[in-house]
């Protein structure tokens, strides 16, 4: 049985990975947003568009290529490219020039490090590139920023002075100290080391619950990155001191999550990361990684998180689709056991009958007459949707299970026990029963979809707030994170039913462990 | 694996005895099986010959000095003035036409003539919320909800066939492949894949609803495919053909695809039945057809808003009962003939 367990858990894996990716190839339908691809349109736009548009393709990754990154970027590779450009000033100078000054201090190593190197005009180029930068961190007069004479020779002198800031540990005691206890001095330390600073506080908000904390590093951020916080309620680490917990714990995740997106403009891959990254800093990668930590974003419908309505809307879903599977076996056995007791009897036959009208009705239009019948205030009860579900799904079971027992009934070993006396009952129920039911209890791994598939029709129509009335919502509200995560969810849970059902199946019956162990083709 | 462990029908699986000419021949035997396979002819009639049954337009009508025949088919620029004419009530005294037997399209709106009852103006199964007539709709309906699904179950009966026989004749490699890729699509609730398929869509149509049918029905077939012709590989005859030398070919086309057929055609009964249910759920749950398509699901999806109007609920659902059940009664009685173990 051990050996068996194992197998079968080791072959669920590569069904997951591959569930994974039909899932990821499912997000290549949504279409992406809506605006100019090539270079020079680009150019043309206004930097604040720019922005907006490409925070709107790398929230969905589609900077990075689908499954290999043969070349991963990360702050130091753009930097270098940001000064290849801005050095022989070409037509993506406007554009490097705009990419150094977002990346801000966290360039600084590979700007400021080699400005001297460069050729007069070029370091003068790279130094006014860098002004918004200057004044972003209070360093500076804006004569020596803007001035094309005195720039080059401010930012030279600014890295012989503070080049020591910028250094790992050299952060890690700034974002301590300003964690242990925020002053206006302590916050001043961070803004004049910009961006360069963003790793370690990202680092620190992971853990943080202490709400000021919290805000302080938020406004910090929001300095450095000029991020404008998308949830709505006065965020960017406004300090007013009147947002709820949960709105700072919003404040806190809506950081983590721009974090996960952006990260590689901020850090340098350095050891092993260089080469994971070509397998991490790619679409699939970055989506799936997202996808297994839960981290699937914030609902557009009502600025809920995505992960805490799928969980709420699982538990009703999940509920429905058990309690209906349930009460399925509960009338579906006996059902064909009285129809195996009186086959071809009058009873038999009305009952191959009703079940057969049942089988060819849609599920829908059995809740529909559900609702109808339905007595008043009962809505919002989860007993009439489950009862609809049932009675959609109980013939198929049933008519299954009739079949099985008859098949069993013609076996020796049945009419031995006959012979031998045993009563009709024990006959039944002991001998066929028992053995019969085997197989149709362990179908229901198979049966699972299909249950969740009925969920979702009766959930809409009773208005029960489960995964299929939600996902419904979803599509009216285009909320397409919510129906990946919803899509990948049930497909992971019908993997997992699948699974038990097997071990089940397993446990129960010695010959199929064998079978699955020889995987004999012919009993495929 | 879950192929191992499929119900007993696939368990111990004997080799299908009689060919399809012969399953049909017997269909006559049982009246039920009979009566579903003429319900089942009557609707492939309506979807083919819809517009000759119900239309805006005449079959024949003489307008201004000209006769035109099927003007709805041919659509000739003068006739479009036609409809108008007659509205308005000013046909000439020569002007003539022969009208479908039911006299209504399936798209046009008539706000005038909204909910009515079923025998009421002309309407024999009254109208919905815009006034368009019930009857008409269900039987332009049938392109949807019976034709397009027909159209699907082919398409993914060739991709699954083909697929499946090649995963089962082949073996090896590919077989690993095969069946994993029918574990993984599996997986997914076809009613989830679909809905989410089509809600992603930019542009989602009835084509993409099918072709997403399509993409997560496939599997089942595969699976029944190579699980057959696994057990076709292990007959004695096979084996006394390959020691004769029978080149792969050969034992494909004279031994593999003949055996094949029979259960094919059973779980394509089945299929269309599984087809026409998911798409009336979808479309009842406004997630299928694109508005404006008539579908049966969709005509029932009204009822929704309008919760009295009881013909809606019962009209197309008899439509889409009639169809499913007439499919699962001739694809029981041929099960029955091809595989008598299974007989209930």
């Amino acid at each position: 049985m051990l050996r068996f367990s194992t197998r079968r858990l080791l072959w669920a894996i590569p069904t997951l990975f591959g569930i994974s990716i039909l899932v990821f190839l499912l997000t290549s339908l949504i279409p992406e947003p809506a605006g100019p691809t090539s270079p020079d349109a680009l150019l043309a736009l206004d930097p604040a568009v720019f922005d907006a548009l490409e925070d709107a393709r790398r929230d969905r990754f589609l900077d990075l290529p689908r499954f290999v990154n043969e070349h991963p970027s990360d702050v130091r590779s753009r930097t270098e490219d940001a000064l290849a450009h801005l050095e022989v000033d070409d037509e993506h100078a406007l554009l490097a020039s705009h990419t150094l000054a977002r990346l801000g201090g966290a360039a600084f190593p590979y700007v400021l490090a080699r400005v001297g190197q460069l050729p007069p005009d070029a370091r003068t180029r790279v130094a006014l590139a860098l002004a918004p930068v200057g004044e972003r961190m209070g360093v500076g007069t804006s004569t020596e920023l803007r001035d094309p004479a005195r720039a080059a020779a401010f930012w030279i002198r600014f890295w012989e002075d503070r080049s020591l800031d910028f250094t790992q540990p050299s952060v890690h005691r700034t974002v301590g100290r300003v964690m242990r206890h925020t002053s206006e001095l302590r916050e001043r330390d961070i803004v004049e080391v910009d961006t360069f600073a963003l790793e370690e506080m990202m680092v620190a908000l992971k853990d943080l619950r202490d709400k000021d904390a919290i805000l302080h590093l938020s406004a910090l951020a929001a300095h450095a990155t000029g991020r404008t916080v998308d949830v709505p309620d006065e965020m960017s680490g406004a300090l007013s001191g009147s947002q709820s917990p949960e709105q700072i714990m919003q404040i806190r995740d809506g950081w983590l999550s721009w974090w996960y997106v952006h990260k590689s403009d901020y850090v340098a891959f350095v050891g092993p990361e260089r080469i994971t990254a070509a397998v991490s800093e790619t679409r699939y990668g970055k989506w799936l990684a997202r996808a297994a930590t839960g981290e699937v974003g914030v609902s557009p419908i009502d600025n809920r998180p995505i992960f805490d309505k799928l969980m709420a809307g699982a538990r009703v879903t999940f509920s429905l689709t058990g309690l209906a599977m349930l009460a399925s076996y509960l009338i579906a056995l006996p059902l064909a056991l009285i129809s195996a007791w009186r086959h071809n009897k009058p009873v038999d036959r009305t009952l191959a009958l009703v079940l057969f009208v049942l089988y060819s009705l849609p599920t829908f239009w059995v809740a529909e007459i559900f609702l109808r019948v339905m007595p008043e205030g009962s809505a919002g009860r989860i007993v009439w949707p489950a009862a609809a579900l049932t009675v959609a799904s109980l013939a198929s079971l049933s008519r299954y299970q009739r079949t099985a027992m008859l098949e069993v009934l013609g076996l020796d070993y049945v009419r031995t026990a006959r012979a031998k006396g045993v009563s009709e009952f024990r006959v039944l129920v002991m001998h066929a029963l028992r053995n019969a039911m085997m197989p149709t209890v362990t179908l229901a791994g198979l049966q699972l979809p299909a249950f969740i598939g009925g969920a979702f029709i009766v959930e809409e129509i009773f208005a029960v707030p489960g995964l299929g009335y939600q996902s419904l919502r979803a599509v009216d509200g285009h909320d397409n994170a919510w129906l990946i995560a919803t899509i990948l969810l049930t497909a992971v849970v019908s993997t997992v039913g699948l699974i038990v059902s097997d071990l089940a199946y397993a446990l129960l019956d010695p010959r199929v462990r064998e079978l699955f162990l020889r995987r004999e083709g012919a009993h495929a | 694996m879950s192929k191992d462990l499929a119900p007993p029908s696939s368990f111990d699986p004997v080799p299908a005895t009689g060919g399809v000419r012969a399953a049909l021949g017997r269909l006559r035997q049982s009246p039920f099986a009979f009566g579903g396979a003429i319900v089942l002819a009557s609707f492939a009639l309506m979807t083919l010959f819809a517009d000759l049954l119900a239309s805006d337009w005449p079959l024949v009508c003489h307008f201004r000095g000209a006769t035109y025949v099927l003007p709805d088919v041919t659509h000739p620029p003068e006739v479009a003035a036609f409809n108008a004419a007659r509205a308005s009530g000013r046909l000439g005294p020569d002007d003539w036409a022969i009208r479908t037997p039911i006299p209504f399209g399936a798209s046009e709106p008539s706000p005038g003539d909204a909910l009515l009852p079923p025998l009421t103006r002309a309407h024999l199964l009254g109208t919905d919320s815009t006034g368009r007539d019930v009857l008409a709709r269900v039987i332009h309906g049938t392109r949807t909800s019976f034709g397009a699904a027909l159209c699907a179950v082919i398409a993914f009966l060739f991709v699954g066939s083909v697929l499946g026989a090649l995963g089962g004749f082949l073996g090896g490699i590919i077989d690993g492949l095969v069946s994993r890729i029918i574990e993984i699509s599996n997986a997914f609730p076809t009613m989830v894949l679909v809905l989410v398929v089509q809600a992603l869509l930019p542009n989602p149509t009835r084509t993409t609803l099918f072709m997403a049918i399509a993409l997560a029905r496939w599997p089942e077939i595969a699976r029944l495919v190579r699980a057959e012709v696994l057990v076709i590989l292990s007959q004695d005859y096979v084996t006394a053909a390959r020691a004769l030398g029978a080149s792969p070919w050969r034992l494909l086309m004279r031994h593999i695809v003949p055996n094949a057929r029979a259960p094919i055609v059973v779980a394509a009964m089945f299929g269309i039945a599984q087809v026409v249910l998911i798409e009336a759920s979808l479309s009842f749950l406004r997630v299928g057809v694109p508005p404006g398509v008539a579908s049966w699901g969709e005509m029932l999806s009204e009822l929704r808003d309008h919760a009295g109007a009881w013909w809606l609920l019962v009209v197309p659902g008899l439509a889409v009962f009639a169809v499913v059940s007439s499919l699962n009664l001739v694809g029981e009685a041929l099960r029955d003939t091809l595989d008598p173990r299974l007989r209930v």
